[in-house]
Parts: structure tokens; C-alpha cells; sequence
């Protein structure tokens, strides 16, 4: 009975390996965009995400010019790093410091920069 | 009298153990009938890049046994119903709309085994298991601070932005991007969601749910909460 659950432990555990250990390279922050923003601020980057309809606070909108200009690019960064609560916004805005490296942020930072057409101070 | 009682024992254990092991072969061919794998990988390839992942046709089962209730496998196999609200993977399923982004309708899960089948493919899903998850952590009807559990999940940690809920009286309420969770405490493990609210992109690295950095007890509190949460009998469904 033993020797058959330690066999088909085994066996499930070498099933399971193979999926279980993160090494993964870099993505462009138009790719990371599209999975981790996009669902909030929408594909277009103009706030109309699908998640949007039940949400208290709306997800920014990206490509307003005048709006992205007043943010500083360091607010920016510490948005997308630590989430909204550590610039004083919406908790809806999640943390992605576990997920993305300073430099995918750094480059993510410039992509907004892209999608409003403008600069921070 | 005593021996032929062991031995009696002995062959009937012998018997079960045998009625197991083919139970789970009979799983296996069954899948393998079905085509199962077309969609769903249960070999542990998961998605490394977002292009592999936008490739994706259906979840990962190579940890089904870990993840979820038998008792649910043996329901869904037979009458699947909808889990995530835009797909497997969302970005397959959406495009731009005015003032709201829109959603083609994503497929179900083809399964449409008989009663017979799905009895013994939850079986042999079930032993599709991580045996790195430490286990014997969640217990059903556990005390927990229920007011500050719903501050976290509907507040602080904003898990409704992305799942549905039921927020009382089956009025179903929540973002669309992630699985539904009204359902949670009928289908999945309570060890399996401590360890994946602790670390969702272990066991799907390119999952769009964010990673929090919390303390173990808070993760604690989270899976109480979400182990209550049971499919109502009448839904009230909010629509975009
Ligand atoms: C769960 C929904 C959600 C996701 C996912 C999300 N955001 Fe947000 N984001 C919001 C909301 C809501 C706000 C508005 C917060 C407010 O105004 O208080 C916001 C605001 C912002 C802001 C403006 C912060 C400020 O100081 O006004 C930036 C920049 C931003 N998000 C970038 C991103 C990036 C980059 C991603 C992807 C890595 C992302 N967001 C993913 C919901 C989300
Ligand atoms: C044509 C593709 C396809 C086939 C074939 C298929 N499925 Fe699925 N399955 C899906 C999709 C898509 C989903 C996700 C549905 C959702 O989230 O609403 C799914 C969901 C599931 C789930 C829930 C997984 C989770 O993480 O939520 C299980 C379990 C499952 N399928 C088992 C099976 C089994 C067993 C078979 C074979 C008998 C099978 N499926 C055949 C497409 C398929
Ligand atoms: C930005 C969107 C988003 C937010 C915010 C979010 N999740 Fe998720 N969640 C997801 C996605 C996407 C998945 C997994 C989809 C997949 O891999 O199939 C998921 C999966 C889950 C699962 C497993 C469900 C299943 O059936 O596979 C649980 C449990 C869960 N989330 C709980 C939470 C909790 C608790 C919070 C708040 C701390 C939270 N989520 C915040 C998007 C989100």
C-alpha cells in the first residue's frame, strides 16, 4: 500500500516539475501593457477598460495630453511600482514591483509618455 | 477463524487498491477519447512569454488536484458552465469600444462526459498534484474577522476590480478580467488559493493578476473569506 502511494507520489511530482519555476525574460512595455494594464485602461490606453463598468474610481486615461502632463515622471514610476494608495490615489491601481523590474517600469513609464503625446516635468 | 478473516483483509484491500489504480487508468483513457489535451496542457508547459500565452486555448491542468474539489470536477465535466467571464486568456477576447472596451463571448469548456466518465477523470485529475504546496493550513468553519477580511478584499487590496462577487442578496458585482469568485468555496482547494493568493505568478508566470507583497495571516484571512463564498441560488447579473 505504501510502496504505491510513494509511487504515484513520485510520479505526480515529476508530472508537476516541469511547469513550476519562474525564469523569465523581458518584455517590451507595449506587450506588458496590453496584459497588465489594458484590462483597466483599456486596449487603446483611454481608460475603458473592461473592468471599468463596476469601478468607484475610473483608470486614468492615458492618451489625455493635458491630464499625463501634469504627473511627474517619478510619480509615474512610484504609481506602477508601488500602486495608487503610495501617490495618494485609488487602491484600485495595484502594485507591480513583484511583477515587473525597475527597468520594464523605467520603460513602461516612457510608453505612457508615448501614448499621451506629451512630457512631465 | 483468524487467519482466513487477514486473509480476508488482505485480499479485499488488494481489491480496492487494484479498483484505484484502474479507476485512474480508465481517467486517463477517457481523456485521452475526449481529446482533452487539445486545449488544456497537463504536462506543466506553462506560458513563459505573453506570445505563448495568447496561444493558450484553455487553462493548465497539470495541477488540477491541487487546485480544485473533486466533488466540482465531477459536476463541471459533465455541465460546464462559464469560470472567467472573458476567456482563458482576455486579451483574446476583447477589443476597443466606445466609452467601455467590448468582449466576444469566450467558449465553454467542451467537456460533456457522462456521469460514469467524469467520475473517473476528476478522480485521476485529482492526483495531478504540486507536492512542493504545503497543505493542512485551511479548515473549513474557521473563525475569522469576516468585517476586516471584506475591507482587504473590497478596499485596501481591491480584489473586486477584477473578480466577481456576490455583494448580498445574489447581486453579482466585480471587474471582468479575472476568474468569478462567488463560486470559490464549492470548487477550489482553501490550501491551493492561500498558496496562490501568496504568489499567483508561480504557478501561471504570465497571469495578469497582480502580485500583492502581504503578510502570511492577511493571505490567511483572504482565503476564510473566499472559502465562504458560495454560488447563489438566484444571481442578479450586472451587465456592461
Ligand atoms: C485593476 C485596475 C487597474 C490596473 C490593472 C491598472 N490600473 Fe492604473 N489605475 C487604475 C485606476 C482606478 C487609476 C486611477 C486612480 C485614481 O485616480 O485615484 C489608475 C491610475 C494610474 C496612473 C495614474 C496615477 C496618478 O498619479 O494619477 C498610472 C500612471 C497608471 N494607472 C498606470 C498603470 C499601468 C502602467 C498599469 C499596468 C502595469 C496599470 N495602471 C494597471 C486602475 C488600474
Ligand atoms: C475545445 C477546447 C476544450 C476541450 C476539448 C476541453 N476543454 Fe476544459 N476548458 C476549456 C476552456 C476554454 C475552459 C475555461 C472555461 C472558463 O473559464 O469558463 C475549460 C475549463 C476546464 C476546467 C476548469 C479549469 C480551471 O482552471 O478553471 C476543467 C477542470 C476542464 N476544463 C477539464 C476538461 C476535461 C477533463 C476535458 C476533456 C474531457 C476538457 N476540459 C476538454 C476548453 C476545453
Ligand atoms: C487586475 C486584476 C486582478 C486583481 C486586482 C485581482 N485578481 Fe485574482 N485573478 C486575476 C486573474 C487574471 C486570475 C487568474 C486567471 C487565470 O490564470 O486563469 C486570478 C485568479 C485568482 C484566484 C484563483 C481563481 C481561479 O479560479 O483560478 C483567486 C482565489 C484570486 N484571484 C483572488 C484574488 C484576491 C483575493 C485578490 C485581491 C487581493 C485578487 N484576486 C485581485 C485577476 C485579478
Amino acid at each position: 500500500m505504501k510502496k504505491i502511494i510513494i509511487l504515484s507520489v513520485a510520479l505526480t511530482s515529476v508530472m508537476a516539475l516541469g511547469g513550476l519555476s519562474p525564469d523569465l525574460s523581458a518584455e517590451t512595455a507595449k506587450a506588458n501593457y496590453s496584459l497588465y494594464c489594458a484590462q483597466c485602461h483599456g486596449v487603446r490606453g483611454n481608460g475603458a477598460g473592461i473592468n471599468k463598468a463596476d469601478m468607484p474610481v475610473a483608470p486614468r486615461n492615458h492618451t489625455d495630453t493635458a491630464g499625463m502632463a501634469r504627473l511627474k515622471d517619478s510619480d509615474i514610476y512610484n504609481a506602477i511600482s508601488q500602486g495608487g494608495a503610495a501617490v495618494g490615489k485609488s487602491t484600485l491601481m495595484p502594485p507591480w514591483s513583484a511583477i515587473m523590474t525597475d527597468t520594464e517600469i523605467k520603460e513602461m513609464v516612457a510608453y505612457l509618455r508615448e501614448l499621451c503625446h506629451c512630457k512631465g516635468e | 477463524m483468524k487467519i482466513t478473516k487477514m486473509g480476508l483483509v488482505i485480499v479485499v484491500t488488494l481489491y480496492l487498491i487494484a479498483a484505484n489504480i484502474s479507476e485512474a487508468a480508465d481517467g486517463k483513457t477517457v481523456i485521452e477519447q475526449n481529446r482533452c489535451v487539445s486545449c488544456h496542457d497537463m504536462s506543466g508547459n506553462v506560458a513563459r512569454t505573453i506570445s505563448d500565452l495568447l496561444n493558450k486555448k484553455a487553462p493548465d491542468l497539470f495541477y488540477a488536484g491541487s487546485k480544485f474539489q473533486e466533488k466540482f470536477l465531477f459536476e463541471f465535466l459533465q455541465r460546464p458552465y462559464p469560470i472567467r467571464p472573458t476567456g482563458t486568456v482576455y486579451l483574446n477576447y476583447v477589443s476597443a469600444g466606445e466609452g467601455i472596451d467590448k468582449i466576444q463571448d469566450p467558449p465553454l469548456c467542451a467537456s460533456k462526459l457522462s456521469r460514469e466518465e467524469a467520475q473517473v477523470v476528476s478522480h485521476y485529475l485529482m492526483t495531478l498534484t504540486d507536492l512542493n504546496m504545503p497543505t493542512g493550513l485551511y479548515k473549513r468553519g474557521t473563525e475569522f474577522a469576516r468585517a476586516n477580511a471584506k475591507m482587504i478584499f473590497f478596499k485596501s487590496g481591491a480584489c473586486n476590480a477584477c473578480h466577481q462577487v456576490d455583494v448580498g442578496g445574489g447581486s453579482i458585482k466585480g471587474g471582468m478580467s479575472g476568474p468569478i469568485l462567488y463560486d470559490a468555496g464549492s470548487r477550489l482547494n482553501g490550501d491551493w488559493v492561500f498558496n496562490y493568493l501568496k504568489d499567483p505568478q508561480h504557478w501561471t508566470p504570465k497571469t495578469w493578476m497582480p502580485k500583492r507583497e502581504l503578510p502570511d495571516n492577511t493571505w490567511f484571512l483572504l482565503t476564510n473569506y473566499i472559502m465562504t463564498m458560495e454560488k447563489p441560488k438566484e444571481m442578479k447579473m450586472t451587465k456592461n
